[in-house]
């Protein structure tokens, strides 16, 4: 819903330094995985990175994950958050933090 | 002192004041209709926006003790009936979303946790949790708070043990039997951290929730007000025997936050309706609501689902009239 979002993102999109080979939201489909998606995705918009966040809800590729709380992001196929909401600042950071 | 606690801390009497006292100041005469219902309204919503937010902050700090991983590890080493009420405990602490059920599920099987086990702490999750406890002790009193967290619990232990003796776990998708058994190690988190994840989780529920408050606090406001007495004592209340069914029927297939229904049930118990129908009521939305049923259904078979339901439904009937039976002695 947007209601604390202060800061909404007025920054310029910056080129990001390292690779992004793969991110992936997960989730079983409830809405706060899907904002967890758009928020994945706005951050890539932000961060110039001209990729394609994808959104999994399919049970079986959840479960290779292991992992039992929703939402995850998967970053370069590594679990970089669950279990709760990040938002797209937050995730720009992850995304930065696990770059190869 | 309790009383204090009771009535002005959880209660928020001086708040009620406060806004009769400043809609006055505006020119509106709290004592009609109108203006009434605005009081009621402003009020309400402040009082469980506040009490929501004080409840999610110090819940979610609780949580950060008891991740999913770390839960399964814990009831991993008990067994039987022990199992059951130790899953039932630990689902009202154990953060839930309805889409962590599935995942969690799915965690709980493949770490070999019997199937009934599983579903005490799936029942007992939504059901009782500590944020209801609270609440309910602000509108209700701590007796109703405390009985309704103990049945909360006999139903998730007795409904886990029964389907655990009918023997259904072929009842659950295979898929979730081939589950990869991962050792996760729990995250060291600080103090600072824990403070991160409480706020953030506050202000996530607020966000998610504050929707269904103003509509129930509405919805409460309006039944305070306009609806009259004897309506709500004829369908809900001494005049019909069929309340907590009725109740628990309607509730099953409502999807509404817990905080969004304490103030309707607010305002039905103040006009009369039976505190059992109104419990039902609350226990049926948040227990079994649509999404959760239907993401349920990724996971097992018709016929276990089923077998949920039905044992939640009976539990929360046989609750209602429980409560409707005692409601004179404990209010």
């Amino acid at each position: 819903m947007g209601l604390f979002s202060f800061n909404k993102n007025k920054e310029e999109i910056t080129p990001v330094k390292g690779s992004l080979k793969n991110i992936k939201v997960l989730g079983a489909g409830c809405s706060t995985c899907h904002k967890q998606y758009e928020y994945a995705q706005a951050a890539c918009k932000e961060l110039g990175l001209n990729i394609e966040v994808e959104y999994i809800t399919d049970l079986e590729k959840i479960m290779e994950y292991g992992m039992m709380s929703m939402p995850l992001i998967v970053i370069n196929d590594k679990v970089a958050a669950k279990g709760k909401l990040v938002r797209t600042a937050d995730v720009k950071k992850l995304i930065e933090d696990n770059l190869l | 002192m309790w009383n204090f606690i009771q009535n002005q801390i959880l209660g928020m009497k001086w708040l009620y004041t406060l806004v009769g006292n400043l809609i006055n100041t505006l020119g509106l005469d709290i004592t009609n209709k109108v203006g009434g219902t605005i009081h009621f309204f402003v009020y309400d919503l402040i009082k469980i926006v506040v009490l929501l937010c004080c409840l999610i902050f110090i819940i979610s700090y609780i949580q950060s003790f008891f991740p999913p991983e770390r839960t399964k590890r814990i009831i991993g080493r008990f067994h039987g009936l022990g199992a059951n009420i130790l899953a039932a405990l630990l689902g009202t602490i154990t953060p839930f979303c309805s889409c962590s059920s599935i995942p969690l599920f799915i965690g709980f099987t493949s770490a070999g946790l019997p199937l009934g086990v599983t579903f005490s702490f799936l029942i007992s999750s939504p059901m009782v949790d500590l944020g209801s406890l609270v609440l309910l002790m602000s509108i209700f009193g701590w007796k109703v708070a405390i009985i309704y967290v103990l049945l909360g619990l006999v139903i998730a232990v007795s409904g886990g043990t029964l389907i655990e003796h009918l023997h259904l776990e072929n009842y659950v998708e295979e898929f979730i039997y081939r589950g990869k058994k991962i050792e996760v190690e729990d995250e060291k988190l600080t103090i600072r951290d824990r403070v991160d994840y409480s706020f953030s989780k506050m202000i996530t529920t607020l966000e998610k929730v504050i929707i269904y408050i103003v509509i129930g606090v509405g919805i409460g406001s309006i039944i305070h007000n306009w609806i009259p007495k004897d309506l709500v004592v004829k369908t809900l209340g001494n005049g019909n025997p069929f309340g907590v069914f009725i109740a628990t029927i309607c509730g099953i297939p409502m999807y509404a936050d817990i905080f969004g229904c304490i103030p309707i049930a607010e305002a039905l118990l103040a006009k009369g309706a039976k505190l059992g129908v109104v419990l039902s009521l609350m226990m049926a939305v948040t227990t079994l609501s649509l999404p959760s049923m239907i993401m349920l259904k990724k996971a097992i078979k018709p016929k276990l689902l089923g077998t949920f339901i039905a044992i939640c439904t009976v539990g929360i009937i046989c609750v209602g009239y429980f409560f409707n039976f005692i409601q004179s002695f404990i209010i």
